[in-house]
């Protein structure tokens, strides 16, 4: 599936695609083939990287040197890029577009172990919503709202993963508020919701 | 790095060392941990570029939820600097390396009395709790108040030579929810002064604040 991807993405114009899986599995097109062990070192920097800043999800990411150029789409199990020379032939967001239609079109093989999207109910966003409130009183609508936002969470449409990393930027801002210690138990009886 | 206090969009900076990587500054309302990710990152792309022969880096782009962080060279430094994330990156860089001097006419900055009222409110409580020793310790205060409670107002505004400073001119529509913005960081201060300083001295120091308003 990867290799499909890879040539799908090279037939639609970029000269050199590739997907790292995590488990440092990386493809690339035959033609290019000599990249292959390089390309695989980049992902490991990069996976080491984000690991090490751990918090964060970390979705884009452009290294635009002066000769050629990076373009990459992060995922939980691998990163789905290209790599162009200078000046780019197409514009980033036409680049990220064409990442994105041929990834719906043809999914990366993930590890067997990652787990499927589980959805939830909007309702579930406001029993967290109540459990901050409790804690945060007349902050919470603008530390909820803020949140929502600056970690994209579409309140109809989420996965589990998202939930986690909401729940973890609500505790955060609520600590700053009541504390870290309080803003932690937060955290923890939110979480609880998800078991 | 005075400079990118003042520029609007960037909502918060660090700056990195290239040599050793070290963090030097970290500044702005930013909740997001800076200094690691453009310690990190600068450091990674550095060993990308040799491997892949990339040349110079011109930037590196990282976009999680809503923002970028933008890193680049500047000097014998890289600067990394979060903006929003449809902020374009060169047109950002330009603006920091272009020197103040050289800026044609300076903009000028409108701001509705609404606004500009509770920004002024902001300031004075800051002064009021902090006073000349405290008042290092009541920015930062206020910079996790920002950076928590502002929302959309963040690319507008930022700590300038020690006051909460309008950068640009903020959009019409956006003036209610910025106005209740700007209340939340107040109650939030006004908060943190009474868990610190309990109620009545808190009180007083409110009063205070009120009663130089009044007087304008």
């Amino acid at each position: 599936m990867n290799q499909q991807m890879v040539n799908k993405l090279e037939e639609k114009g970029l000269s050199c695609p590739f997907v790292i899986a995590k488990t440092g599995e990386t493809t690339v097109s035959e033609k290019n083939s000599s990249l292959k062990a390089k390309l695989s070192q980049m992902g490991t920097v990069i996976y080491e990287s984000i690991g090490a800043v751990g918090r964060i999800k970390i979705e884009t990411i452009e290294i635009l040197g002066k000769i050629k150029g990076l373009i990459m789409e992060v995922e939980d199990e691998h990163i789905v890029g290209g790599l162009f020379d200078q000046p780019l032939n197409k514009s980033i967001p036409d680049i990220y577009a064409l990442i994105k239609d041929t990834r719906s079109q043809a999914k990366p093989v993930t590890a067997p172990e990652a787990k499927p999207k589980v959805q939830f109910s909007p309702v579930f966003l406001d029993e967290l919503k109540a459990i901050l409130k409790d804690y945060v009183g007349d902050f919470t609508d603008r530390i909820y709202q803020n949140q929502l936002k600056a970690q994209r969470i579409n309140p109809n449409e989420f996965s589990e993963e998202d939930v986690r990393r909401f729940i973890l930027a609500l505790g955060k801002a609520a600590g700053m508020i009541i504390g870290p210690s309080k803003g932690r138990e937060v955290i923890n009886k939110m979480l609880a919701k998800l078991k | 790095m005075e400079i990118l206090d003042k520029i609007p969009g960037i909502i918060g900076y660090a700056v990195i060392n290239a040599d050793d990587g070290s963090i030097e500054e970290v500044r702005g309302s930013s909740t997001t941990p800076l200094g690691d990710l453009a310690a990190f990152f600068s450091s990674a792309g550095d060993v990308i570029k040799n491997s892949l022969a990339l040349g110079g880096i011109n930037y590196i782009s990282l976009s999680y939820g809503a923002n970028r962080l933008v890193i680049f060279p500047f000097d014998s430094k890289y600067l990394g600097i979060e903006i929003e994330r449809d902020g374009d990156p060169l047109l950002f860089m330009e603006q920091v390396k272009t020197p103040p001097a050289e800026i044609a006419q300076p903009k000028v900055i409108e701001v509705p009395r609404s606004l500009s009222s509770k920004v002024l409110q902001v300031n004075m409580l800051v002064e009021e709790f902090g006073g000349e020793a405290n008042r290092g310790h009541w920015l930062e205060v206020l910079n996790q108040g920002v950076g928590i409670l502002g929302g959309d107002i963040l690319p507008f505004i930022g700590i300038i030579d020690n006051k909460l400073s309008f950068k640009d001119s903020p959009p019409a529509e956006n003036e209610e929810e910025f106005v209740q913005g700007l209340r939340s960081i107040i109650d939030f201060l006004v908060k943190k002064a009474v868990e610190e300083m309990g109620s009545s001295q808190a009180r007083v120091k409110v009063q205070v604040v009120i009663e130089k308003m009044r007087q304008g």
